[in-house]
Order: C-alpha cells, then sequence, then structure tokens
C-alpha cells in the first residue's frame, strides 16, 4: 500500500491526485477490517476452541463440529430454520407480488392506501413481538377473526407446538409483506409502460400481458427479494427469541439457528460451539446467495 | 452498470376537497375501479389492524387491553396515564436518550463516511481499488448473526463491554450506503469537478462544497433508512447492554415481553410500544419519499 | 450549518461515543458494585453507600443497578477476562458456573465484621442450611441479600365462593391439592378454563429445578446429585412427579403452559391457589386488592423427606480477580449492607435471615414471614451445579416432549437422564 502511494506520488498531478480517492476510501476500508474481516477470521478461529468466556480458549479441531452432528439441539434448529426459512420466502413473493400489483393499478386513494399498507414494515420487531403477543392470546383478536372458520373459541397460537412457528411466521410476513411490496412495486414502476402497452395491442389480455412482459422484466427484482429475504429468514431470532415460551420452545420447534447461536453463546457460555453453528449457517447462506446471484448473473451487483 | 431503477416521487399533494372532487369523477369514468378501491382498503386494513390495535390500547386500562372480543375504542379511556406509568416504572427517558445517540451517531458517520468512500470509488482510480471495493462490498453478503459471538469477544477484549462505544462503533458504517453513494456519486459529471480543480480547490474542499450537496437527496435516502435500523436494532444491544445507563429503547422494553416478569401490564406495554414507534412513524410522514427510495436501494428493513 | 461545524459535530459525537461509562477514579480504592434492579431498594442502597463512604474515606463505591432479565448473561461475560463488578449482588443459579470457573473469593470474615466463618453462620437462624446456597466444601463465598422460597397463597374470596374456608380446607398432600383445585375450577361450556383452582408455573425452564425437583426429593429422590455431577432421572420418583404433572394437564385438565402465567392469574383473580411466589409476591397481592391467606407447600401423602420447595437466594459475592486490598474493602462493604435487615425487610421486602431480626419481636408479629421461615429452614437449595441452565433447559425440554408433545416416559425420561449427564460431564471437564 505505501509503495502504491509513494509511486503514485511520483508521477504525474492527475496520477498525485489519485491518492486522495485512496484516502477517501481508506476509513472505511480500514472499519470493514476490523469490524467485519477480524471477527470472521477469528470466529473460524473460535469455532475449533472450547471457549466459556471465562476460560481462555483451548483448541480442540474439529470436535466442535463432530458434536454438533450428534447435537440434538441443533438438528432440531437445522430443521426449523428450513421451515421458517420455507414458510417466510416463498408465500412472501407470491403475496408481496400480488399486493404490489394491486397498488400498481390506478385508482382513487391508492397511496392513502398504501401507506397504511405499509406501516407494519417501521415499529421494532421487539414492539412487533409485544403487540402480537396480546392479538395471540388464546382468546384474543386472532382467535376472534378466525373463529368463523375453525370453530374454536380458545386457540393456543403460541403454545401448540404444531401452530407456533407458523404463528411466528404469520407475524414475520405480517412486517415483510408490505417491505417486499414495495421492492416490486419499484421493479414494476421501471417496465416502460410502452412495452406493455405493445402486448395488449397484440391481443393479449392483462393476465397474459403480465405473464409475457412483466414478469421476464422484473427478474432482477424477483432476484433482490429472494436473496434478501432468504438471507434475512435464515437469521430469524427476535420473535422467536421474545416470544415463544421458554425462548425457543415448546420442545424446541422454534429454536432457530439464529436463536441457537445466542443460546450457546450467551446463555450457556459455549462461545466455541456458538462460533461453530455461526460457521455453519454462514456456509449455508453462502450457498444460497452465490446460488441467487448466479441466477441474476451479476445484474444487481455489477461492478462496473 | 445497471442503473437503479428511478422511483416514482410522489408529487405534492392538492387540498382533500379538490382530491375528492377528482376520485369522484374518476370513479364516474372508470366504475371497475370501485373493486380495486375496497380491495385496496380491505388489505390496507388488515395490514394496519395490529398497529391501530397497539395505539387504541395504549388508552385502556390494563385488563381492557385483553377483553375479548376486542375492545376497539377504548371504553375505559385513561388519557395518558399509561403513558405516565412507563415513565414512573422505567427509565425511559434515559433509553429514549440511548437510542437517540446511538441512532444520530450511526446516521452522521454512515452518511459521511459513505459518501466519501462513495465519491472514492466512483471517480478516483488508485491500486487496489478493485480489490479495496470487492472487500467493501462482499461485506454486505456476511449476516450480522455471524459476527455476533466473535465481535462480542473483540469488544470485550478492548474493553468496550456495556459503553457506548461498544454498543455504537461496530454498527457505525454499512457496506449498503458505501455501494449507493457510488451509484450516485457516478452521475456527477467530471467537467464539474475538473472546472473546481481549474480554481484551484483541494480534493477535500472539493468533497465538502460539491460533491456532498450533490449527493445531499441520497443521503437523505440513506439517513433515514440507517436511522429506522439503528433505531430498531435490537440483537447486537441485547448483547452488549448491561447497565440501565445506556440501555436502548428496544432492549429496555423487553420486560414487557418477559413471561416471568412481574404481573404485565399490558397497557403499559403498549402505550411503551406506542411511544417506541412514533419517532419512526413522524419521520415516515415527513420523509416517505427517501424512506422508499432508501428501502428499495438497500434491501435493509429495520 | 458550514461543513466545518459538521465536521466538528461529527468529531465530538465520536469522541463522547468513545468515552466508556466507566469513570471516577478517586480514593486509593474503588469499589465497583452491581446490584440488581429492584427500584424500592435503590434509595436505601444509596444512603448507606454514602454513610459507608462517609466512614470510610479511604473507600470509593461506584454503584450501577443491572436489570435482572439477562442479569446472569451480563456478569458472567462482564467478569470474563478479569473485568467486571468488584463486588456483585448475585442469585444462587449461576453460582454453580461461578465457583467452577474460580471466579468467587471465599468471604473474608474479618473484613465483613465477623470473628470467623462460624460466627457468621452463627448470626443468622438457620445458618447452616441457609448459607447452604454459598458454600462449597465447607468455604463459604457470599453473604446473603435475600433468601427466598415459594409460599402457596390462597385467594379467600374465590374460596369461600365455592364454599371452602380457605384455612381449614387449603390441601396438605398433593393428593388432597387435585382435589381442591377441582372444586374450585370454573369451567365455560367448551369445557375451557376460566377459573384454575391451581396450577403449576410452566414458563421458565429454573423451576424445574425450584419446583419439580423439590416434589420428586420429598418422595426420597433427587434429579441432580449436585456433589458427583450425575442425573437420576428415569426413577420410579420422577414417573410419581412427572405423572402428575401430565395428568394435571392432559387427564384431569386443570391446567396446563397454554393458560396465563400463575402469578398474573392469581394477581388477576382467575387463580385459586399460587404456589410460587416467596415473600417478595406480598405487596404485588396486596395491591391487587386479593384477600389472601398463606400455607405452607403441600408435600406428598407418602412423602419421605419433608422438604417444601427450593431455596434460593441472592448473595454478595466478590469477584477473584480483584486485587486484595480491593477484596477486603468488598467484604467490608458488604458485612456493612448487610447490617440492617430490618430495613431492607421494611423497605423492599428482602429477608435476610439474621438473628437479632428474626428473633425480633417484630419479625415474630408478622403474619406471614414465620410460615415462610419454617418452609426455608427444612427445604434444601436447588442443585448448584455448572451449567445450571443448561441442564434446565435440558429437564423442561423433556417436561413438554412428556407432556404438551404426548410421548411416553419410557422413552424420554431415560434419554432426558442422557442428555442432562453429557451435559453436566462436558461442564464438568471445562
Amino acid at each position: 500500500m505505501f509503495s502504491a502511494l509513494r509511486s503514485l506520488g511520483r508521477g504525474s498531478s492527475v496520477q498525485r491526485r489519485q491518492v486522495w480517492g485512496l484516502i477517501f476510501v481508506l476509513p472505511t476500508v480500514i472499519f470493514f477490517i476490523i469490524f467485519f474481516l477480524y471477527p470472521i477470521v477469528s470466529g473460524l478461529l473460535f469455532s475449533l476452541t472450547d471457549f466459556t468466556l471465562l476460560r481462555p480458549p483451548v483448541w480442540v479441531g474439529l470436535q466442535n463440529y463432530q458434536d454438533l452432528l450428534k447435537d440434538r439441539l441443533f438438528l432440531k434448529s437445522l430443521s426449523v430454520t428450513m421451515g421458517y426459512v420455507v414458510g417466510t420466502t416463498v408465500p412472501v413473493w407470491v403475496l408481496s407480488l400480488l399486493a404490489a400489483l394491486l397498488f400498481y393499478q390506478r385508482f382513487p386513494g391508492r397511496e392513502f392506501t398504501k401507506t397504511l399498507f405499509f406501516t407494519p414494515v417501521l415499529p421494532s420487531l421487539i414492539v412487533v413481538a409485544i403487540v402480537w403477543r396480546i392479538l395471540m392470546q388464546p382468546n384474543g383478536l386472532l382467535t376472534q377473526l378466525t373463529r368463523p372458520f375453525t370453530g374454536l373459541g380458545e386457540v393456543n397460537w403460541l403454545s401448540r407446538p404444531d401452530l407456533s412457528p407458523i404463528s411466528m411466521i404469520i407475524i414475520n410476513n405480517w412486517t415483510t409483506i408490505p417491505f417486499y411490496m414495495l421492492i416490486w412495486l419499484a421493479g414494476l414502476t421501471g417496465i416502460p409502460s410502452e412495452l406493455r402497452d405493445a402486448a395488449l395491442v397484440d391481443g393479449a389480455n392483462r393476465v397474459q400481458s403480465f405473464l409475457r412482459v412483466e414478469l421476464p422484466l422484473l427478474r432482477p427484482t424477483a432476484v433482490f427479494v429472494a436473496a434478501i429475504s432468504s438471507i434475512n429468514a435464515f437469521q430469524a431470532f427476535t420473535l422467536q427469541w421474545a416470544i415463544s415460551p421458554g425462548r425457543g420452545g415448546p420442545i424446541d420447534v422454534n429454536t432457530t439457528m439464529g436463536l441457537l447461536i445466542w443460546k450457546y453463546g450467551f446463555q450457556f457460555y459455549r462461545m466455541g460451539d456458538a462460533a461453530a453453528v455461526s460457521v455453519v449457517l454462514f456456509a449455508m447462506i453462502l450457498v444460497v446467495t452465490v446460488f441467487q446471484l448466479g441466477l441474476s448473473r451479476g445484474e444487481q451487483y455489477s461492478l462496473e | 452498470m445497471t442503473r437503479l431503477t428511478p422511483i416514482a416521487t410522489i408529487s405534492p399533494q392538492p387540498a382533500l376537497s379538490l382530491r375528492l372532487a377528482h376520485w369522484w369523477a374518476d370513479l364516474r369514468r372508470h366504475p371497475q375501479r370501485i373493486l380495486l378501491v375496497l380491495l385496496a382498503i380491505f388489505v390496507a386494513a388488515v395490514f394496519a389492524l395490529p398497529l391501530y390495535f397497539m395505539v387504541s390500547s395504549s388508552f385502556k386500562a390494563d385488563q381492557e387491553v385483553l377483553a375479548s372480543p376486542v375492545h376497539w375504542v377504548p371504553q375505559d379511556f385513561q388519557g395518558l396515564t399509561n403513558f405516565q406509568r412507563a415513565f414512573d416504572e422505567i427509565p425511559l427517558a434515559r433509553y429514549f436518550f440511548n437510542s437517540f445517540l446511538m441512532a444520530g451517531v450511526d446516521v452522521v458517520v454512515t452518511v459521511i463516511f459513505s459518501a466519501l468512500a462513495g465519491y472514492g470509488f466512483a471517480k478516483f482510480d488508485f491500486p487496489g481499488k478493485r480489490l479495496c471495493f470487492l472487500f467493501v462490498l462482499s461485506t454486505i453478503m456476511v449476516p450480522f448473526q455471524i459476527l455476533l459471538v466473535p465481535l462480542f469477544i473483540q469488544i470485550h477484549s478492548m474493553g468496550w463491554d456495556d459503553t457506548y462505544a461498544g454498543l455504537i462503533i461496530p454498527g457505525i458504517m454499512n457496506a449498503f450506503g458505501v455501494f449507493m453513494m457510488r451509484q450516485f456519486a457516478y452521475a456527477i459529471p467530471n467537467e464539474l469537478l475538473d472546472a473546481a480543480r481549474m480554481d484551484g480547490a483541494s480534493e477535500v474542499r472539493i468533497f465538502w462544497q460539491i460533491v456532498f450537496p450533490l449527493l445531499s437527496s441520497a443521503s437523505a435516502s440513506l439517513a433515514v433508512i440507517i436511522f429506522l435500523f439503528s433505531w430498531n436494532n435490537f440483537l447486537w444491544p441485547l448483547i452488549v447492554i448491561k447497565s440501565e445507563a445506556i440501555t436502548t429503547v428496544p432492549v429496555g422494553i423487553t420486560v414487557f415481553t418477559q413471561p416471568h416478569s412481574a404481573q404485565p401490564q399490558w397497557a403499559v406495554a403498549m402505550a411503551v410500544s406506542t411511544l417506541a414507534t412514533l419517532p419512526i412513524l413522524v419521520l415516515f410522514v415527513f420523509f416517505q419519499r427517501y424512506f422508499i427510495e432508501g428501502f428499495v436501494l438497500s434491501g435493509l428493513k429495520g | 450549518m458550514s461543513r466545518r461545524l459538521v465536521l466538528a459535530v461529527v468529531a465530538l459525537l465520536l469522541i463522547v461515543a468513545m468515552v466508556p461509562t466507566v469513570y471516577g477514579q478517586g480514593g486509593p480504592v474503588t469499589v465497583k458494585l452491581w446490584m440488581h434492579v429492584h427500584p424500592p431498594r435503590v434509595p436505601l442502597d444509596e444512603e448507606l453507600i454514602a454513610q459507608f463512604e462517609a466512614e470510610n474515606p479511604d473507600i470509593d463505591v461506584e454503584y450501577t443497578t443491572v436489570p435482572d432479565q439477562e442479569w446472569d448473561t451480563a456478569l458472567a461475560t462482564a467478569l470474563a477476562g478479569g473485568g467486571g463488578p468488584d463486588l456483585f449482588n448475585q442469585a444462587t443459579f449461576a453460582i454453580g458456573d461461578f465457583y467452577n470457573q474460580g471466579i468467587l473469593a471465599p468471604v473474608d470474615p474479618v473484613a465483613a465484621g465477623y470473628a470467623d466463618q462460624q460466627a457468621i453462620l452463627d448470626a443468622y437462624a438457620f445458618g447452616e442450611s441457609l448459607l447452604a446456597g454459598a458454600m462449597f466444601d465447607g468455604v463459604l463465598y457470599g453473604l446473603p441479600t435475600e433468601l427466598s422460597a415459594y409460599g402457596c397463597y390462597a385467594n379467600n374470596d374465590l374460596f369461600e365462593a365455592a364454599g371452602l374456608d380457605p384455612v381449614a380446607d387449603f390441601p396438605k398432600t398433593w393428593e388432597e391439592m387435585r382435589e381442591v383445585a377441582e372444586k374450585l375450577t370454573i369451567r365455560d361450556e367448551s369445557g375451557a378454563l376460566v377459573q384454575r383452582g391451581f396450577d403449576f408455573i410452566w414458563s421458565n425452564s429454573i423451576f424445574m429445578l425450584l419446583i419439580f425437583n423439590p416434589m420428586v426429593q420429598q418422595l426420597g429422590g433427587d434429579m441432580i446429585d449436585e456433589v458427583n455431577l450425575v442425573a437420576h432421572i428415569d426413577t420410579p420418583e420422577v414417573r410419581q412427579v412427572m405423572s402428575y404433572w401430565n395428568d394435571w394437564v392432559n387427564t384431569w385438565k386443570l391446567g396446563g403452559p397454554q393458560y396465563e402465567l400463575t402469578r398474573n392469574a392469581f394477581l388477576s383473580g382467575n387463580l385459586a391457589m399460587d404456589c410460587d411466589m416467596g415473600n417478595w409476591g406480598v405487596p404485588q397481592v396486596v395491591d391487587a386488592g386479593i384477600n389472601y391467606t398463606l400455607h405452607p407447600q403441600p408435600r406428598w401423602a407418602n412423602a419421605v423427606n419433608n422438604n417444601a420447595m427450593a431455596n434460593y437466594a441472592y448473595f454478595f459475592m466478590v469477584n477473584a480477580n480483584a486485587a486484595p486490598e480491593v477484596q477486603a474493602a468488598a467484604w467490608k462493604l458488604a458485612g456493612f449492607l448487610t447490617s440492617e435487615p430490618q430495613r431492607y425487610f421494611d423497605v423492599a421486602g428482602l429477608f435476610q435471615s439474621k438473628k437479632d431480626f428474626v428473633e425480633s419481636e417484630y419479625f415474630q408479629q408478622n403474619e406471614i414471614m414465620p410460615t415462610f421461615l419454617a418452609d426455608m429452614g427444612v427445604s434444601k437449595y436447588h442443585p448448584r451445579i455448572p451449567a445450571f441452565f443448561e441442564v434446565t433447559d435440558a429437564l423442561m425440554r423433556g417436561r413438554d416432549r412428556i407432556i404438551v408433545g404426548g410421548e411416553s416416559m419410557d422413552v424420554v425420561l431415560p434419554e432426558m437422564e442422557q442428555e442432562v449427564n453429557d451435559i453436566l460431564a462436558r461442564a464438568a471437564g471445562q
């Protein structure tokens, strides 16, 4: 780096000027070295140690990973996380796209209803958790609203092992559908209307024109939505921490990998195991991201 | 490079009576749109309901919050009693100060350094640029969850446990900001910069007086998003904060989510939740355009 | 606003952010004291600390309050690597971890104002058993700030509404408990519970060692051997208690994890008997306007041991990594702050069983405290094991597999035992 600086300094004034680019960029790069690169590398190393915070780390090689393979809680968290990822991605993509198509239409009061629709995105997830904990009381609002269909006057949304993960998904999707709607809407708005009009002239109906013209053009948006929503889903923590019975229960049906990292690291002081779970989670997210970015052919993150 | 999609801007709203007249005329012309209106109202109501419940319940008595069937309008109206109780029971003012401090520092630092770095990446050509940019960009793909344990250990070994530094500094920068600012900085005409250089302006001055002002719209979008993100941030503060003195609002209000806390005061919980959401709501009402732009460009959600 | 001003503001904000909250290097010795947040006690703490500092000009006290909910985690991480407070007020739940990790300094009796350790034990009623919570291998590691055990509260009005007398008819055994609870239970037409007679507290895993295990101990069993760090879960005693809890929910349908937390339900008048609050619950019960009586915990009809629920406590403990002179000053402060049991009891409801307080007429005339103390005196502490929360987590998982998931005890109990043994073995090996 310094020799590069010196060589630049000897060059023409135009070249010398380029040093300023480096100077402008440097604080950010240094920050990311200290607070991203270093922790990632040290996290990898910690995952190879037995470390309780209270005592210095002891090198154990791959032992933590071997232990994870027969760790009941970890194996459970894998399937819990996958279930949560499925539940908070595919339905969200479809519903948020449908909502975007609705608000893409022209009708009176569109801005007002769109703003109302968007409000769930704003509060902190912890606030969302508190509100939904009340709405999901056994005889609360949700039971009241579903009673005509289920006939049940009391539903244990949060404490039934079969329902509880679905409840978490409902709450999550309530906050994320309006958010992804906005992204879809931006994608739709970016499609030149002449293209659609041309299709309509060719005799296609609205649905056909959407499938033929708009949907293919929405591909970059779709990749963006898919990537962001699945990365977020893999990290699920706050809802499960805040309102699932016993932090991840009942019977661990809400123990996501994100929650497990917290549990091992900050409740059981098993930092080495927590780091190992983090590495596994990282690998999983990386695979999904690379796959999805591959689909996009780098359209969103092109370098030049 | 793919240009980032321009966002539909929301034009200034005309007076309500004019708007209503306009709507009416519109519906007369396209009667089928009434279906869309009804559908939109239904969808919006479903999604806005829980927040309406939160706000209205903050004026109810504790038992009325749990009333079944739900009371949509408080029948035993409590005025501001629940808000008063909240401030009496937990040091809420302190929590708010801490949250504002954290969000404020995050916003100022992120915006300035992102603009600086984005400009550096967009308009200069120095050795190692590509590598630096790839490195910064790659951090986008690292979810925070992964950093949690090692970052905590790092902060701990730096002696930053339970300090504002430990709370704020690790989140002070955001690669999305750099990426976003770089896109906008590209659009700045080189002639403008060269003209300033001819006039003998220093590079620092060019940044402050020409580049940064030109990035102000992007900065505003970034600022509101970072504010939202920081204000609602939960996981890292939960880990770092120990004493009440530096507790932020989202961590402070978890006292109401605990299943084993003392008698839960639902109305107070709703009042605190309403207060915690208020700053974001106000920002959203006034800066909706920047919010939407920021959301779409960054993909960040609080 | 000029650009320079903006820069200055940024710089200032950065500097503010960097200033750690730790400050105040004054006298020769500074004691960093951490207390968990209990608002009623704070003014008294502050008053006594000021008095202590005036009497000991060479000692400075830095007083920090820490929110209760993540207290164990907060403390554990703060103590790691030699940081954290010098003196802290800590619950006994994680004390096994702290002891195991070598963080605790033994009590310095002389600094604390006693002749020797025996003098401390003698100064407390039931000293041997109530201070056992901070005793390892005969050495005392803490001075109690709050001793606690659960009593049974009855809602007199609900008893009378059911035609029962809250004193005469309060169940003495778990067998009676089922009958009395049934009489006090009200169901709606769909069978959902509108009012419960009694229920266990299902919310937090620590109750597996504070309530479930003591019921096992009454029968002569014990899920955890604290000395050898071995679990005994696949036993007839555990089966009997687990069957009782399971029947409570699934056969007799008297309650269960899906219902409102017992403490809250009791306070809102929807639960007639609550056996999971200490004497700290009294102000809340009074505030809620509930006309109550207090009773000892039920025992099994065929009980072998006469223990009630598990004792637990908060103790002043000293960080073994603090400098020797700081440790001495910390014990001096701890001795001073535990010298006013009556004031802490009056102001904050915190109970310390100092003999001069317990034997005073004031205490003896208290309506409820002798009941609590009688049960405490015959009860044992919860096991003080390393990995306490991990073990309770595993126990609760097993409980829920049986009671919520409907799995067979024949399958679950051996697996539970294995899981807990694995946890204990790993924790012991560290």
